[in-house]
């Protein structure tokens, strides 16, 4: 050793200290020091431990403010549904393709971008434009189909995400579609039901404490929670099937008589409820255009006069107050009849004909001397009973109550057309109410559109039965009014097209001037109001044609053929079996008529006969039940799971062949349910 | 213990009773365990906190969520070879081999400034070898050890000729110093002026000396803040990181703001989100910030103990050195790994100016990884060698 060396010397000079006395020195001094540093490391510590324990609020201000954020979520909107359960509006987590440009190296952008445009259907140049903005956050595309997310996801590139965003979306298409209306993109319920329930549908605002990082990304995933205050679902009484053969017939209208708009109901006597409210043309609220023309419903939001299919109620009151019988004589005056200084005509000038007569042959001039006779004090009540001049209460935006006069400032010529229905202004709901309540045996029931309310796990938050509103007149009465109307189908009467083979119709038909600036113009609107079958009603139809410009303008020839259209396809969806005798009875028959040689059912699209109903859910309280999903389509698993919080793998096109969990296995939200398809 | 060590030192001179005694030893007699242990724990820790605080970022940058805890591990087993080697290394040759190390480091910091060296974060300390970057000042805090320690052991009891022993010895330490501050590193400088005085102080230097030198490098060190503006600012920003908080006491801040969201049990693992885009390298330098959002107090006080146990365990080495050469560098690494801690975590703390210091063993770094990883095999080869000593020793003392 070279110390030793040097060392071994004796310590000539007094300078050198002696070996034990370095070496004792170096120890105390090595102990020093390390106890030194391993205070100091100790006070660092607590320094160290008092931060994380005690933190100034300096500190969690500022933590606070960078790295929380509140975000505002809206729940889950609820659906709403047809009668039978299908959905005619549910949300969809909608994906979007989303970007992070800066995380795409350049000499790989145009390969990206190649493969990305491929999927998306995007020209690449945009992509990579997109790719070379100074940014985090690109959208590629938006409301993409889940095949393209997946695929777009299976690319696993650390640039790309899928960002899943709620939207409204209407499975039915154009379906009732003024009814349902819409939402707009703040998720706002606009126009129909989405804005009448949207307090209902739209449930609450979730808040959540969103932590983001420093580039304002959430650090956790923030979609869970939202089935907290998830919306409710509304559960209509509108029947699918028949709401689709109704504008299907509005349609056929439209193309053979162009007019501004056709609209019509289909209600069940006996509750009230509305199965069916459509409006021509009509729009898809998937696909929003500008005009808001279509998204009119008609139905309730138009007050029309609505001329002679007003005359079955003024009968009604004179049969109601004894004034008259169906056989009962009345003189028609041979079409002209001078009511103070005003003269009232009939198109076809009668004589002396009877009650049944009268509205077989649609006569002014027998309307009005029956309410003239009846007195305002005694016939306008009745028109109230039925329904008019005030709202029927039914759960849409905008109904209009229609104007009736009042009894003590009517002058006679207004009583006299009020008789006939001019001067007196109704929605077509009114008038299908009124006439189902002829056919309810003078009672009528408050239209039912919304029959519950349910929260996410179908517990009803709000019922509406069926509910009766006022007994218009007595059943004896009503009955007859029904067995006088079957006269208007007869032969000779205004709407033989009305007919429906096996069945007895009972209806009116109308023609109406339209009033323009308080005068009579050349516009009118043809209407046709029935009772199906008129033996014991089940459905009171009405169907209005706003000024049709091709063909006829007249209610019998424009409205009447779709009443018959509608009526027979609703009669045999709902199951209402068809009288055998009027099947054979040549004359009942309509022109042209050829009895099928088995009942089929061509009238309505396939897929409702077939489909085996909507994929339902059952909520076991923790998870999902998995439905068996083999043999759907890819769009209806999407549009059933989605919502319901579960994520989709979906592999190969098609239907479904196979599913992962099977059928029965409980599921919880957030989790994935694995799809083979072929 | 002491008594022992002692009795060894004045042993050791004669070599003749040694002889008489010669007994064949493990090679493994005396390999201190705990110290092992200590090391391991930390370097294993370590792994664990820096794939834990730069998976996200690596895996963003690189592609790579592994990137740079695959470079720690190379440079833990690059360093754990030094130690082997280290380890089966006669004492002698080991000492003998102080000048080239020192050389060779001068030699790697003259080339950092040539056009090997690589820059990062605006300092120019690296050389770029293919995919590693060296960082020679990792390398000059050893370098120093084993020259002063060599230096001070051959002219042991002689620290009072300032002219012919303290200042050649503060000689060896100036070119180191002059490179390391050229590279603007001035965390490196601070370690390298405490090691020659922890150095000097241990072997031996006059009261008068000692606190001639702390007064000096306090001196120095104002003088040096008052050059470079920039170290003014961040000086500002200890006192109070929230003046400014988005500027000089940005890091201090986002440190406080992890350690806060820590609290006493953490956030749990890679669950930090100060990682996210806040601390702009929490693997490195405020790797124990990451550690407190993740692991709480708990996890804070767990890295002052284990760094308290290696200071503590290099200073036991250190007294039971075989002679003064084996306890000043013992002692020497002790307090580098020491004050290196002690800086990180008084930075973090917001009780010193930042400084870019690495938490030994806990911070990512591969150049220190494998110079701090050689210590520990230093430290317990100075072990080894005080062991074979005393159990040569003592034998004839007991007959």
């Amino acid at each position: 050793m070279r110390s030793s060396d040097r060392i071994q010397l004796p310590p000539l000079e007094p300078r050198v200290e002696p070996v034990e006395v370095v070496r004792a020195r170096a120890e105390g001094r090595t102990r020093a020091i390390s106890g030194l540093l391993c205070a100091l490391l100790l006070a660092v510590g607590v320094r160290g431990a008092q931060l994380c324990l005690s933190p100034s609020d300096q500190t969690l201000r500022q933590a606070a403010v960078q790295r929380w954020d509140q975000v505002t979520l809206r729940a889950r909107r609820g659906e709403v549904l047809d009668r039978a359960g299908h959905r005619l509006a549910t949300s969809v987590a909608t994906p979007n393709v989303v970007i992070d440009p800066s995380r795409v190296k350049p000499e790989e952008a145009p390969e990206l971008a190649a493969r990305l445009s491929a999927l998306i259907d995007v020209p690449a140049d945009q992509i990579l434009s997109k790719m070379n903005r100074e940014s985090r956050y690109q959208r590629l595309a938006v409301q993409v189909h889940p095949a393209t997310a997946a695929a777009v996801e299976a690319l696993d590139h650390p640039s790309l995400w899928i960002e899943r965003e709620p939207r409204r979306y209407y499975p039915e298409g154009m379906l009732a579609s003024q009814v349902l209306g819409f939402v707009d993109a703040s998720g706002s319920g606009r126009e129909g039901l989405e804005a009448s329930l949207d307090g209902m549908l739209r449930g609450g605002q979730v808040l959540l404490q969103r932590r983001r990082d420093r580039h304002g990304m959430n650090v956790d995933d923030p979609t869970g929670g939202q089935d907290l205050a998830a919306g409710m679902d509304v559960h209509l009484t509108l029947d699918r099937t028949v709401q689709r053969v109704t504008e299907r017939a509005l349609e056929g209208v439209v193309e053979r008589h162009a007019p501004k708009a056709a609209f019509a109901a289909v209600i069940d006597v006996s509750t009230g409820d509305i199965l069916a409210m459509a409006n021509a043309p009509t729009f898809n609220p998937n696909d929003l255009g500008d005009d808001p023309a279509p998204r009119k419903n008609h139905v309730i939001q138009d007050a029309i006069e609505p001329g002679s299919v007003f005359k079955p109620f003024t009968v009604a009151a004179a049969v109601e107050e004894g004034l008259v019988k169906a056989d009962s004589m009345i003189d028609c005056e041979g079409g002209s009849y001078v009511i103070g200084r005003s003269r009232i005509r009939d198109d076809h000038p009668h004589g002396m004909i009877t009650i049944r007569e009268l509205l077989k042959y649609s006569s002014n001039i027998g309307s009005a001397k029956l309410a003239l006779r009846l007195g305002a004090e005694t016939f306008l009540p009745y028109l109230q009973a039925f329904g008019f001049g005030s709202r029927l209460g039914i759960q849409l935006p905008g109904e209009r109550s229609g104007v009736l006069r009042k009894p003590q400032n009517i002058k006679p010529i207004e009583l006299a057309t009020t008789a006939y229905g001019q001067g007196v202004t109704a929605t077509p709901l009114q008038l299908a109410m009124g006439i189902a309540a002829l056919g309810n045996h003078g009672v009528r029931m408050k239209p039912r559109l919304v029959s519950r309310v349910e929260d996410l796990h179908g517990v009803p938050e709000w019922v509406q039965p069926p509910t009766r509103d006022t007994v218009a007149v007595s059943p004896t009465t009503a009955d007859s009014v029904v067995e006088m109307m079957i006269s208007v189908t007869e032969d000779g009467g205004t709407a033989t097209r009305a007919r429906v083979p096996g069945y007895r119709v009972a209806g009116k038909t109308g023609t109406a001037q339209k009033a323009e600036n308080g005068r009579y113009g050349e516009g009118r609107i043809g209407s046709f109001v029935g009772l199906v079958p008129a033996d014991d009603p089940v459905l009171a139809i009405v169907v209005s044609v706003d000024e049709p410009s091709m063909g006829s303008r007249y209610g019998g020839i424009v409205a009447a053929p779709a009443f018959a259209e509608i009526a027979a396809a609703s009669l045999r969806h709902l199951g209402v079996a068809p009288d055998p005798a009027l099947l054979q009875d040549k004359a009942y028959l309509p022109k042209g008529y050829v009895p099928p040689t088995e009942p089929t059912e061509e009238e309505l699209p396939p897929e409702s006969l077939d489909a085996p109903g909507p994929i339902r859910l059952a909520w076991t309280g923790e998870g999902w039940t998995v439905p068996d999903l083999r043999g759907r389509s890819a769009r209806e698993v999407v549009a059933a799971l989605e919502p319901a919080g579960l994520s989709l793998e979906l592999k190969g096109s098609g239907t479904v062949v196979d599913q992962q969990p099977p059928a029965g296995a409980a599921i919880a939200p957030g989790h994935e349910v694995a799809l083979v398809l072929r | 213990m002491s008594t022992t060590a002692r009795t060894s030192i004045s042993a050791a001179p004669a070599s003749a009773p040694r002889k008489a005694v010669a007994v064949r030893h493990p090679w493994t007699l005396g390999f201190d365990g705990t110290m092992f242990g200590i090391a391991a724990v930390l370097a294993g820790f370590g792994l664990l906190m820096i794939l834990s605080a730069s998976s996200l970022g690596a895996d963003a940058t690189f592609g790579d969520a592994f990137h740079y805890v695959t470079r720690q591990v190379v440079g833990l087993c690059l360093g754990a070879g030094c130690a082997l080697v280290i380890l089966r290394t006669p004492w002698t040759w080991i000492r003998r081999g102080s000048w080239p190390v020192y050389l060779f480091t001068l030699a790697l910091l003259i080339a950092v400034m040539s056009p090997l060296g690589h820059s990062a974060k605006g300092a120019t300390r690296w050389i770029a070898l293919g995919p590693i970057n060296l960082q020679p000042s990792e390398l000059s805090k050893i370098a120093l050890i084993v020259i002063l320690a060599d230096f001070l052991a051959n002219n042991r009891g002689r620290l009072k000729d300032f002219v012919g022993v303290v200042l050649p010895g503060a000689g060896l330490l100036a070119p180191l110093a002059l490179l390391v501050i050229f590279q603007k590193d001035f965390g490196t400088t601070v370690i390298l002026l405490g090691l020659t005085g922890v150095l000097f102080f241990v072997a031996g230097l006059q009261w008068r000396y000692v606190f001639a030198g702390v007064g000096g490098a306090a001196g120095l060190l104002a003088l040096l803040v008052l050059i470079e503006p920039y170290r003014i600012r961040r000086l500002v920003s200890f006192v109070d990181p929230f003046a400014d908080p988005d500027g000089a006491g940005y890091q201090v801040v986002q440190g406080w703001i992890a350690l806060a969201t820590g609290g006493a049990f953490g956030t749990g693992l890679a669950s930090g989100v100060a990682q996210r885009g806040f601390l702009p390298e929490p693997h490195t330098d405020f790797i124990s910030a990451v550690i407190g959002e993740e692991l709480g107090a708990i996890g804070f006080c767990l890295v002052i103990a284990l760094q308290i146990g290696l200071v503590w365990r290099a200073a036991t080495i250190a007294r039971r050195a075989p002679d003064l050469y084996g306890l000043l560098i013992a002692i020497g690494i002790g307090a580098m790994f020491g004050a290196q801690a002690l800086i990180n975590l008084g930075v973090v703390g917001g009780m010193m100016p930042a400084k870019g210091l690495v938490l030994p063993f806990l911070s990512y770094g591969a150049s220190a990884a494998v110079v701090h990883t050689a210590c520990v095999g230093l430290l317990i080869r100075v072990g080894m060698e005080g062991a074979r000593e005393r159990a040569s020793a003592p034998v004839a003392k007991e007959s």
